[in-house]
């Protein structure tokens, strides 16, 4: 390969970046909109292109939203979110080995329906098609194309040696393979490309089935590697090339490696290491294996074995190091582990990575031993304190801990892992003020990450400064590119929006939570609980949602009673929503003080929908401060054997229900079952209005659970399943709801709607004895008779 | 962009904004045609003028097709700028993509669009309803929105809007943006559509008695939705269509206007040709009017001292009289000036956005397309293929009118179908 070659090629995709960005700038500039195409030979090469230009707009503080299309879908909802963001440039790129062709044409044509969506917002986009995807992209997306601004061509004068490369860096890269060799022992890059130099130079068969082996390993494919490796090895048997066995026996260890049969690849290792005639790096690979077996003696051996070949390899040094330390002789590995750091000064971080390889698998002794020997041999590297600080937090001593991480922020102002920990500490100790300029400092160390704006706004949130956590959330929610925590930031920016009553807003950013996570039942769960954590995760990491959602009720209420004096009562009224939603069991105290939170917001309507009278509200006017912490309520428990009952022996509405503080001071049995039933039917209704069909379904459900015998809440859980289209489960619960339903209007509404499912399923003889059933129960007969008429008329048979 | 200045560019950057190949062109102040609308030689869109000022016994319904590109919007939008068109009518422009959804468009939708854009825009500027017809109005609203709660299984809290204006909103923004309402309410406008009839006719007729003029609408993007749809709307229901009691210009589709379906209202239709830059069959020739045409264009928004005449010369021929390809081979162009640091476009900057777009040919043809488009370009015939229709889509077959039609290929592909022949 002749590196002008490389060199000018390297030009030349500079200079169609350059008009790309300059594209970019001037419509930017302009303020109109920017329909790119760049078309790169491959997706290794367009990544990196991508990458690139995205530092490039960075620096004139632009903001780049990638869009991967995956399988048939376009993010749609992504892209209605964008258009209320400015300073985006948006990025469109599909993974095409995760794709069929059909599942191109599905979203090039979807992408046709968003055509003219671009121009209408002056958006900024960039269409980032594989040269492969062109003719597809244009058969199928005729019109987006038509509308296109400027095509650059990546692909053009590439030189052919360098295609060669890059196609072959393409298997090996593999995009989107989730298996790929992950073992420590060689350096990949460099490996691959002294082979394919090789290969280059002299083509055989030997090598290129070596290299193919070496495909194989890389996507994972173990049992086809071993085959052609096998057969590698065969041939330069039967040739007797005695380097090009030791190859095959090279690499078919790494293939046991990777399959974990240690035990195998220590035997290959040692049969290549009698046949190779440069056998240094072989016998440090056997001694690190070695170490990984707690074969601690052995290893010695191949290592200082090694090191007769090859003294100045600081991996070698270091691995004997390992080795020492291991064993507990603690001077040798200092010595060793110093003549590594002299030789390579980066290499103490390998023992860093050592430590917090054993911390994650637990062992927090053999863990701290790597770090205090990372600090013994190099003092002023941040990394092995933050170790030890992390031990200290796992240990339950946080003081400690923050005492470290204050060292290593002040020994290395410029570590952002230092400060990040140190922020989240200080978040997780809830000394807020400190924790956000400890993450401040982070975001400024690292503008381009989504956490660092994720943790910052999570710590100004718990702060109470909204106004600044929904900003930052907006910003992590423009970089980051995974959906399942771009729905959890979308969530966190709901609940801000709620708190700065934006409930417009709210509502939209819960909606873009909801359909990112493309699990509507989880998004349901999500609204009344969270995201787990992680497992093992439970130390200083901080997981934004323990922060938001891990509230008790207790603490919800108490959240909600500190609005409330502080006069910000949609704030108030969210907190006590989640008291109740957290537990229902005992949620009076907190419709109570939904009641009163309305009241003062001067919306008499929602405090009656809350069932509280509001005379009584206004009774309790004057005390404010009867927004009582839970804990003075002495709330009793909800008697078991209320479930079910009809309602003779409990209260039917709240009417009669006396104040939260004359209630506990009287001992009055607390609400029924029966009517929080009724108060989550109200509230389903509520979500059913707002068509927010999952929420509807969860309040229903829960109104059913409480009273089992329930019939609206049946009947409205019907509905909200007609609405969605589930007809057959409607009808199943509108006939469950009329069980239960005595009332001879309420009965006509259920079967009128149970005519309507049966309509939708084409069951007209079903639909019209509902519907004739439904008006002889009516007293608007002409509305039902008018509605089954012509339903049954719009919806012929067949 | 707020205010859109439409000045002649001085430099490259200014040069690079005049071209955008989605600038709309409105009419200025008053009435004056936009800075930057260029007249065609013969311009066909005048017959279209003539049959809007024609005198009629019913309100015209006027189709006005073209290919991409073309100059459909700016014509229309320049009709607005005739004072004849103004003495006689009131006129109203909009695109039907901002009250519906172009993918699931149904007659109904376009029918309440109408009626809504019409009432609207008369509120808007300052038109009073009679109290007679505001009655009417609303006495038809609540029909409808007793109509919506009895088919959504009354919901009692169902409402569109209290006034007139936000229902016809509200109702546009539903059929717009929710499928599933979009179902029930064309159920709703089906049940009643001579109410729906009624309703625009009482607007279009307040508006008639108050202006003195008739409504005119200009609904635009109606190119847009698929052929099928189109069909279903301009052909499957052209009699109610044709019932509004205002004059509509609806643009549509080359695929609809060259159907034999189309053939039933083919009178009342205007097709606007690209600009002809060669006499039929005779390449080499250059036809003076339309390169005079392509070179008003480029001169109204860059000034003659940023393009080498020879330069802008090749890339009228490279354009094939499209307009927008015109503004994309000037845009490319000035890229590659700017990055030769030159100060003025010369022909190898024209000549490498010509090779530009012949290279995202390239990508797209197959030997077969090669093949059928050499043919084109030696009878500059236009004759049925299966690979046609996507060609002209795709822009690599462009047609003219003359004495007669007939067709050529986009000229940028010459060398490409000659390289391979």
């Amino acid at each position: 390969m002749n590196s002008h070659e490389i060199s000018s090629d390297n030009t030349l995709q500079e200079e169609r970046l350059e008009i790309l960005y300059r594209e970019l700038e001037l419509a930017i500039r302009w303020k109109r909109p920017s329909i790119l195409f760049a078309i790169c030979r491959s997706e290794h090469v367009r990544d990196r292109l991508m990458e690139s230009l995205t530092r490039r707009l960075r620096q004139i503080g632009k903001t780049v939203y990638l869009i991967h299309r995956k399988g048939g879908a376009f993010p749609e909802d992504e892209l209605s979110g964008l258009r209320f963001m400015s300073n985006v440039v948006i990025f469109v790129a599909s993974r095409s080995c995760e794709q069929e062709e059909s599942d191109y044409r599905a979203a090039f044509a979807q992408i046709d329906r968003y055509r003219e969506y671009f121009i209408d917002n002056s958006l900024h986009a960039i269409f980032w098609l594989c040269e492969r995807e062109v003719r597809n992209f244009v058969l199928n997306a005729t019109e987006s194309w038509y509308l296109r601004h400027r095509v650059v061509d990546f692909t053009e004068d590439t030189q052919p040696l360098r295609l060669v490369l890059e196609t072959l860096e393409e298997v090996l890269h593999c995009q989107g393979n989730a298996c790929e060799y992950q073992g420590p022992l060689e350096n990949w890059d460099e490996e691959v490309r002294a082979l394919l130099s090789d290969l280059m130079q002299s083509p055989s068969h030997t090598l290129t089935l070596i290299v193919l082996g070496l495909f194989c390993l890389k996507r994972g494919d173990f049992q086809e590697a071993r085959k052609f490796l096998k057969t590698a090895l065969e041939i330069s048997q039967m040739v007797n090339h005695l380097d090009q066995q030791s190859y095959c026996l090279k690499y078919l260890a790494m293939v046991e490696y990777s399959s974990g049969e240690m035990e195998k690849a220590i035997e290959l290792y040692k049969r290549a290491i009698s046949l190779s005639a440069k056998p240094a790096r072989l016998w440090k690979n056997l001694g690190e294996l070695q170490i990984q077996q707690h074969h601690y003696q052995e290893a010695i051996d191949s290592l200082q074995t090694a090191l007769r070949i090859a003294q100045d390899d600081p991996q070698v040094w270091f691995g004997l190091g390992e080795a020492y330390l291991l064993t507990g002789l603690q001077a040798e590995s200092r010595a060793a582990l110093e003549k590594a750091i002299q030789l390579n000064p980066t290499i103490c971080q390998a023992l860093v990575s050592k430590g917090k390889e054993r911390l994650e698998r637990g062992d927090t002794e053999n863990a701290r031993k790597y770090f205090q020997a990372s600090i013994d041999v190099n003092p002023n590297q941040v990394q092995g304190w933050l170790g030890l600080a992390e031990i200290y937090t796992l240990q339950g001593k946080p003081q400690d801990a923050l005492q470290i991480y204050r060292k290593a922020v002040n020994m290395d102002q410029k570590s952002r892992e230092a400060w990040e920990r140190l922020g989240k500490l200080y978040l997780a100790q809830k000394d807020y003020p400190h924790a956000v300029d400890a993450l401040e400092q982070r975001l400024q160390l690292d503008p381009e990450s989504w956490e660092a704006y994720r943790d910052l706004a999570i710590a100004e949130f718990e702060r109470g400064n909204y106004h600044r956590a929904s900003y930052l959330f907006e910003q992590a929610i423009a970089l980051c590119e995974d959906n399942k925590a771009k729905a959890t930031l979308w969530e966190y920016l709901a609940q801000t929006q709620l708190l700065l009553e934006n409930n417009h807003l709210a509502v939209r950013a819960r909606q873009q939570a909801a359909k990112l996570s493309g699990d509507v039942l989880a998004g349901a769960e999500r609204d009344s609980h969270v995201i787990p954590e992680k497992e093992g995760d439970t130390k200083t990491m901080l997981e934004p949602t323990h922060v938001f959602e891990n509230r008790s009720a207790q603490e919800w209420n108490e959240l909600g009673n500190s609005f409330m004096k502080a006069g910000q009562y949609q704030k108030a009224i969210y907190a006590f929503t989640k008291a109740i939603e957290t537990s229902p069991e005992t949620s009076w105290p907190y419709i109570k003080n939904i009641s009163l939170a309305y009241y003062f917001l001067g919306k008499q309507h929602a405090g009656a929908e809350s069932q509280v009278p509001l005379h009584e509200a206004v009774e309790e006017s004057d005390e404010l401060k009867t927004f009582t912490p839970l804990e003075e309520a002495e709330i009793p428990a909800t008697p078991k054997s209320e479930e079910g009952k009809t309602g003779e022996d409990v209260p039917s509405q709240f009417t009669s229900m006396p104040s939260l503080r004359t209630q506990s001071a009287t001992g009055v049995p607390f609400s029924s079952r029966l009517n929080l039933a009724e108060e989550w039917n109200e509230r389903g209704n509520q979500y059913l209005t707002a068509n927010e069909f999952q929420k509807a379904i969860a309040a229903y459900k829960q109104a059913i659970a409480l009273n089992p015998k329930y019939g609206k809440a049946y009947v409205n859980l019907g509905l909200a399943y007609f609405r969605q289209g589930n007809y057959s489960l409607a009808a199943h619960l509108y006939k469950k709801g009329l069980d239960f339903l005595s009332d001879s209007e309420d009965r006509a509404i259920a079967l009128a709607r149970l005519g309507d499912v049966y309509r939708r399923l084409n069951d007209q003889q079903n639909a019209l004895h509902a519907y004739q059933e439904a008006q002889a129960l009516s007293s608007q007969r002409d509305t039902l008779l008018e509605r089954a008429r012509r339903s049954l008329l719009t919806n012929p048979i067949g | 962009m707020a205010v859109y200045e439409y000045l002649t560019a001085r430099d490259f950057d200014h040069a690079w904004l005049n071209f955008e190949l989605d600038l709309p062109l409105p009419p200025g102040k008053n009435g004056q045609p936009n800075p930057f609308y260029v007249n065609r030689p013969g311009n066909p869109a005048r017959i279209l003028l003539d049959a809007v000022l024609a005198p009629f016994y019913r309100p015209p319904k006027l189709y006005f097709s073209g290919h991409r590109g073309c100059g459909k919007t700016t014509e229309m939008l320049h009709l607005l700028s005739h004072r004849e068109v103004y003495r006689k009518y009131w006129p109203i422009h909009f695109s039907i993509r901002e009250e519906t959804d172009i993918v699931d468009l149904d007659f109904r939708d376009v029918l309440l669009a109408i009626g809504s854009r019409m009432y609207r825009a008369y509120t808007e500027m300052g038109g009073e309803i009679p109290s007679h017809l505001q009655q009417e109005l609303s006495k038809w609203k609540g029909k409808v929105e007793q109509e919506i709660r009895t088919v959504l299984n009354g919901a009692s809290s169902y409402e569109l809007g209290s006034s007139i204006d936000a229902f016809f909103i509200n109702a546009g923004l539903k059929m717009k943006l929710e499928p599933r309402m979009r179902v029930e309410l064309r159920q709703v406008f089906e049940k009643d559509l001579s109410g729906l009839i009624d309703v625009i006719n009482a607007i279009s007729r307040a508006i008639q008695k108050r202006e003195k003029r008739m409504p005119l609408l200009l609904i635009d993007d109606m190119d847009k939705p698929s052929f099928e749809q189109a069909l279903s709307i301009f052909h499957d229901r052209r009699e109610i269509m044709a019932q509004p009691e205002c004059a509509i210009i609806y643009t549509v589709s080359t695929a609809l206007f060259y159907s034999k379906e189309f053939n039933a209202i083919r009178d009342h239709a205007f097709f606007l040709p690209n600009v002809t830059l060669h006499p039929f069959k005779e390449p080499e020739r250059h036809l003076t009017e339309g390169y005079e045409t392509m070179r008003r264009f480029t001169y109204l928004r860059m000034d003659a001292s940023l393009i080498d005449a020879q330069a802008l010369e090749d890339a009228i021929t490279y354009s094939g009289g499209v307009f927008r390809e015109m503004a994309r081979l000037i845009r490319s162009a000035l890229g590659y000036a700017r990055r030769r640091k030159g100060s003025q476009i010369e022909p190898q900057d024209v000549e490498s956005a010509a090779n530009e777009i012949r290279n995202e040919y390239r990508r797209i043809l197959d030997n077969n397309d090669i093949a059928y488009l050499r043919k084109v370009s030696e009878h500059n015939r236009l004759e049925y293929h299966d690979r046609l229709r996507p060609l002209l889509q795709l822009l690599a077959i462009l047609e003219y009118h003359d004495k007669e039609n007939w067709c050529d290929i986009h000229p940028v592909l010459r060398k490409l179908v000659h390289e391979q022949s």
